[in-house]
């Protein structure tokens, strides 16, 4: 469009695009709902000389990575340009993976959910993202697309630090995969926040657990977001539900209850205090544990 | 900002095919309001929070705050000053909002009025909705959680929403 602002048509003039000013560390541009507010601080700054960025806006290529594609029986492709309203709407989501629609029940307001997209909250890396929760129980991929090829990072790789993610200078996030939900689990995502709409996550929770025919738990899944740099999963207590039943979990309140308090680390912040926190994080998880509402 | 930096964006505004020569990267609100002397669109937080800015992209509600001009490309935008227009789809929620006395100071009317007409156009659509029946308080207050009024006149809002559950559009500008 300009020499600075570019409107690609297809995904290989995307990249192409990208490869000749990838140094210039160039905005990829989808629903703007956190890309713009961040861009709007830079520019009303009064500390900071206003560069204007180089901009690759992505909008156009939504009928190239905006879809959800079921892959094969058991498995979804959900592309970088799908919004959250895309994943209400969808009828894969709705009755093969429930948890990524109700994680996105909950973002923003409904003009945020009709204009922010999956790809756009995997590359802003927002420790507060509430649908990157979900992909995490979910062990998604996420699929990164240059002049190499496609890649896939697994999203437990993804993220590195506060808004870094494993993303090359000269990739562009298309899409995620992931597996459907099985038969027999159980799954919550829940918020604590100042308000049930439009809020952003003073402490996010999701979990995950597969049972076996006996209710014995084999893989569990447990996400805290708003408690790190970045979204964050709680590998040693997943580890320590392994094997164990639901009445097994009753026995073990206080353990996990110590065990959790003392690994986390937030930090204070305006919505909230590390502590406040900490205190919410627990309960999220023993709400969930210990099967209370 | 230099010459290089601007471009000619088209798209149709309020049922109207229309051109504009600027830096794509200029914020759809302030082309509205600057450029087209649409003032209807108001400019409340300017990030994302209060919904006053809400436009109509493709039949749904968007911040024209948080979006560049260069992205509204080939996109169909409806704006308040569409909704007082004898043919428009959208006459009734004014309506009703009058009939309720939904308006105090004004200033965040526009944006509930554009977001009750994606609610009204698009509730049904939704597979997920934590069991909330269209048109019930949850559900209502679900979809204007987007949108803030500071003179805290929800009340008359939620009532004039709810009086409109009979109400259908289908017609209007554009579909996603």
């Amino acid at each position: 469009m300009t020499e600075k602002y570019f409107k690609p048509k297809t995904l290989k003039e995307a990249c192409e695009i990208l490869e000749t000013i990838k140094d210039k560390k160039p905005l990829i541009l989808a629903g703007g709902t956190d890309a713009m507010v961040m861009h709007r601080k830079q520019y009303l700054s009064t500390t900071s000389e206003y560069i204007q960025p180089y901009i690759i806006d992505i909008n156009a290529l939504k009928k190239e990575i905006g879809c959800i594609i079921e892959k094969g029986k058991s498995k979804a492709e959900i592309g970088a340009l799908v919004t959250y309203t895309d994943l209400l709407e969808s009828k894969i989501i709705a009755e093969n993976i429930p948890i990524i629609a109700q994680a996105s029940y909950t973002v923003g307001g409904r003009q945020i959910q009709n204009m922010g997209t999956i790809g756009g909250m995997l590359g802003t890396a927002t420790p507060a993202a509430d649908v990157a929760l979900a992909l995490l129980v979910m062990d998604a991929d996420v699929v990164l697309y240059s002049k190499n090829g496609y890649r896939k990072v697994s999203i437990n790789e993804f993220y590195t630090d506060y808004r870094k993610t494993a993303r090359r200078d000269n990739e562009i996030i298309v899409g995620v995969i992931t597996d459907y939900q099985t038969q027999k689990e159980k799954y919550r995502f829940r918020k604590v926040g100042g308000r049930r709409g439009q809020v952003i996550a003073v402490t996010g929770f999701c979990g995950r657990l597969v049972l076996s025919k006996d209710d014995v738990i084999v893989k569990s899944r447990l996400t805290l977001a708003s408690q790190a740099p970045y979204s964050i999963r709680l590998m040693e207590l997943e580890k320590m539900l392994e094997g164990k039943s639901f009445t097994d979990i009753k026995s073990m309140e206080e353990s996990i209850t110590n065990k959790l308090y003392n690994s986390l680390n937030p930090i204070d912040e305006v919505i909230a205090s590390a502590e406040y926190k900490k205190y919410t994080a627990v309960n999220l998880v023993l709400d969930f544990l210990l099967e209370r509402d | 900002m230099g010459e290089e930096n601007h471009a000619k964006i088209m798209f149709n505004l309020n049922g109207k095919d229309v051109s504009v020569d600027t830096n794509p990267i200029r914020r759809l609100l302030d082309v509205l309001r600057e450029d087209f002397k649409l003032m209807g669109t108001k400019e409340g937080c300017g990030e994302g929070e209060c919904g006053a800015c809400t436009v109509l992209m493709n039949g749904r509600a968007v911040l024209s705050c948080l979006i560049t001009v260069g992205s509204v490309e080939g996109k169909t935008i409806e704006t308040i000053e569409s909704f007082s227009q004898d043919e428009s789809p959208y006459q009734e929620i004014i309506t009703s909002y009058e009939k309720e006395g939904a308006c105090q100071c004004g200033f965040c009317i526009p944006g509930f009025v554009v977001s009750t007409a994606d609610y009204i156009r698009n509730n049904t659509k939704a597979r997920y909705t934590e069991g909330h029946e269209p048109f019930s308080e949850n559900s209502i207050k679900r979809a204007l959680s987007g949108n803030l009024c500071r003179c805290t006149g929800y009340e008359n809002i939620l009532k004039a929403v709810t009086q409109l559950s009979n109400y259908t559009i289908t017609e209007g500008g554009g579909n996603d």
